[in-house]
């Protein structure tokens, strides 16, 4: 069996999480987040918003709160790396 | 190799490699000239999957409308469709490797004419990372390449057996190059055939720049 693999320290990106540390990653920004959080021995999170209590539906919650050990919400510019768009033709 | 010749442009390599799309298919394509083949689609209902973990991946946004948190595998902004689902790259890849692709469309360094494809790295250069590739050749039951037919210093990159590190062994089904489809019916040994040239191009031509075995 493959065993798993055990960090000293686990760095994660989230969206949204109650104090509680249950998280909510946004569309494809989930990428390695979920199991990179529960390989952590301390899992340090930071997100884009600490929500109130409650406000995050039990039945969504992508990491539950038992894997984080420090939570942040941070100040960050979401940079986007390639900018692919399509042009609107002109009427 | 003696004269200079022209063979399909990227883009029409895109519109003959969406030949391989059929109605209803879950289709994964690869990061770079692959990518064209969605706009060839046409009419046809066609599920694509995003390795970084998104299926139903819809077209570019529209300028404005870019979203940092909506990427493809190869980091350009894409869209969400009515039939979208988000998950993580772990599940991504179980759902590869659980053969749930029906087609995969893939770039390529170097295809050997036994099926083996390389497509990850070049020693000794930097590697961004090996993707989904090796997941994709290992679960999907058909696997298209598009490449370039020669490199860029003009040597065959189809070719009796492979010199870079394997992606896998014995996976391509169809090759297609600027200058020609190869084609086998089967991973059994029968070799690749020469199906279709691009316009202009004779077999000699392709003869001239093909180091592997194939039937014509």
């Amino acid at each position: 069996m493959e065993r798993g693999i055990v960090a000293d320290l686990a760095i994660v990106k989230a969206w949204k999480a109650d104090r509680f540390g249950n998280l909510c990653y946004r569309k494809t920004a989930r990428n390695f987040n979920p199991m990179a959080a529960t390989a952590g021995k301390i899992t340090v999170v930071e997100v884009e918003e600490i929500v109130a209590d409650g406000a995050l539906e039990p039945d969504n919650i992508h990491t539950p709160s038992v894997y984080v050990q420090r939570l942040f919400a941070g100040r960050f510019e979401k940079r986007i790396e390639q900018r692919t768009v399509r042009q609107k033709e002109a009427a | 190799m003696s004269r200079t010749i022209t063979g399909w442009t990227r883009d029409e390599m895109a519109r003959v490699a969406a030949r391989e799309l059929k109605d209803g298919y879950y289709v994964n394509l690869g990061i770079g000239m692959p990518t064209l083949v969605a706009n060839h689609a046409g009419d046809l209902d066609i599920t694509l999957q995003s390795e970084n973990g998104m299926l139903g991946m819809g077209p570019f946004p529209w300028e404005g409308e870019e979203d940092a948190d909506l990427i493809n595998a190869g980091k350009q902004t894409v869209t969400e469709l009515p039939r979208t689902a988000y998950f993580s790259s772990a599940d991504s890849f179980g759902m590869i490797r659980g053969g749930h692709m029906d087609l995969s469309i893939l770039g390529a360094m170097e295809v050997a004419e036994n099926g083996d494809l390389a497509n990850w790295m070049v020693p000794g250069k930097m590697v961004k990372g090996m993707g989904g590739a090796m997941d994709l050749v290992a679960g999907t039951p058909r696997i298209v390449v598009m490449m370039d037919h020669c490199d860029k210093a003009g040597n065959p990159k189809f070719i009796p057996s492979c010199t870079l590190p394997l992606t896998g062994r014995n996976v391509v089904d169809v090759i297609i190059t600027d200058l020609a489809i190869f084609e086998r019916p089967d991973r059994k040994g029968s070799p690749f055939r020469l199906v279709e040239m691009a316009p202009g191009i004779s077999l000699d031509d392709v003869k001239a720049r093909t180091t592997a075995h194939f039937t014509a």
